[in-house]
């Protein structure tokens, strides 16, 4: 599980290394895209993790979002918590495919996104129109993140296999050492 | 024959490593109620000083020097006839200098004699941008100057190309600037375009609308004619902006009917693209 941990925050730690390379636009008078390689991550992580398991996953996540990329305070511990629901739910009906695995992050990452837009334009914080919204932010942000999941699930997937064969490879050595306390 | 002991039916609810997991969500919350809500300058300051200098210097930092170096390699086909335009320039600096201090010693003697002092004169710290608004929602910047360089709130921020910006907050090694794109904002920036080389308006910059990337701003005057292209300058009116800051020109004009005032909108000078280095404006 740690090792699952890490890797969600090395993700979200290359989130920063992306937005430094391609800062956000703020003036919003042309296309961008704001990286989520850390929200796929975490989406393609606890969709295969117990409830109570994703749940710690999604908050740790969140607060450590907000303290060190957003300077927020449980904005996005909250986002990502009712994120977590939201892929738990979906998930049942979803496959572990390359295919399902996109729909899955980037319909879950719309469905984020589409919440924060909520919350700053409830907070007065943005007046930017829902149109603009699509057209400048979401559009683009949702064909990079596209290319994030792909990325991901590989990566995904290799990490899975290390920690399966871990698991083998311990039990392996478990049996051994039952087999020599038992003296056969 | 090893003894059995007789355990409990009910398994534990969370395990150790999920107890380990929920004391450390615990402590952060603790720790981010402790630096928003319940006060201590000094905590909060320190709090966000940390997170912002370990994600510049873990982050930011190497990823900027790493971009920066690759396009220094890429624009060394072109360093010769830059270094060629800048030794000019350097040179004819010089001679400006000199102007500019002979201009500055007569107009100080004018001053002096005719009992006046002009308030816009001001003194420029730079800084880099250490930090950015990742989301690009509350449009908040932090730059690696604070109290300690003699930054105080509401100083005006530039960039190469005019005003970006002002001083939200202030620590002791950073500070937090609010850009002018900002749509919620408490405070407007007050402007003069320039008529003309001798007659100039006033008005206040309102809101900086996303949807057109322009600045919307309203004029005192109706009477006065604003055309397209007329440069926008800050007027220095308030005492906490300089005047004679470029913030953009003017794209339109629309007159309020059955209301005092010209709305206009003005395109910004600045880039807020992206940009790395800027400067504080301290009003002397």
């Amino acid at each position: 599980m740690i090792i699952q941990y890490l890797f969600v925050f090395a993700c979200f730690l290359i989130d920063g290394v992306i937005e430094t390379c391609f800062p956000i636009n703020f003036a919003m008078n042309s296309v961008y895209f704001v990286s989520c390689f850390g929200v796929c991550a975490l989406i393609l992580t606890i969709r295969k993790m117990d409830f109570i398991d994703a749940l710690l996953l999604s908050i740790l996540s969140g607060m450590f979002y907000d303290f060190f990329f957003t300077n927020s305070f449980l904005v996005y511990a909250v986002i990502f918590v009712i994120l977590c629901f939201i892929v738990k739910a979906w998930q049942k009906h979803v496959g572990e495919s390359l295919l399902e695995s996109i729909i899955l992050a980037i319909c879950s990452l719309f469905t984020m996104q589409l919440l924060t837009y909520g919350l700053m334009w409830f907070t007065g914080s943005t007046r930017v129109s829902f149109s603009s919204w699509i057209y400048y932010r979401m559009f683009l942000t949702l064909v990079v993140n596209v290319g994030f999941v792909i990325v991901l699930y590989f990566l995904t997937n290799v990490r899975d296999d290390y920690l399966r064969m871990r698991d083998v490879k311990i039990r392996k050595e478990e049996k051994l050492s039952t087999r020599r306390l038992s003296g056969r | 024959m090893p003894k059995i002991t007789n355990r409990s039916n009910e398994t534990a609810r969370f395990n150790r490593t999920q107890k380990i997991l929920i004391f450390i969500c615990l402590i952060l919350i603790t720790f981010g109620f402790i630096t928003r809500i319940v006060g201590g300058n000094a905590a909060s300051k320190s709090g966000y000083d940390l997170f912002t200098m370990l994600r510049y210097s873990l982050i930011d930092q190497p990823t900027r020097t790493v971009v920066n170096f690759s396009e220094d390699i890429s624009n060394l086909w072109s360093v010769q006839s830059e270094n060629d335009e800048l030794r000019q320039e350097i040179a004819s600096q010089k001679l400006y200098k000199t102007e500019l201090e002979d201009t500055k010693r007569r107009l100080a003697e004018l001053e002096e004699l005719q009992k006046i002092s002009s308030n816009d004169q001001y003194d420029s710290i730079g800084a880099t941008v250490i930090a950015r608004d990742t989301q690009g929602w509350s449009n908040i910047m932090t730059i690696n100057v604070g109290s300690n360089s003699g930054i105080e709130k509401d100083m005006s921020v530039i960039n190469s190309k005019g005003l970006i910006g002002r001083v939200l907050e202030v620590h002791a090694n950073t500070s937090k600037v609010q850009l002018l794109t900002a749509e919620k904002t408490d405070s407007q920036v007050s402007i003069k375009i320039e008529l003309s080389k001798e007659k100039a308006t006033t008005g206040s910059l309102e809101k900086f609308d996303k949807t057109t990337g322009t600045f919307t701003a309203n004029i005192f005057d109706s009477t006065v004619e604003i055309k397209k292209g007329m440069s926008v300058v800050t007027s220095g009116i308030g005492g906490l902006t300089p005047s004679g800051i470029l913030v953009g020109e003017v794209k339109e004009v629309e007159k309020l009917y059955n209301a005092e005032g010209v709305e206009v909108r003005i395109k910004p000078a600045a880039d807020f693209n992206d940009f790395t280095y800027v400067s504080v404006l301290k009003v002397k």
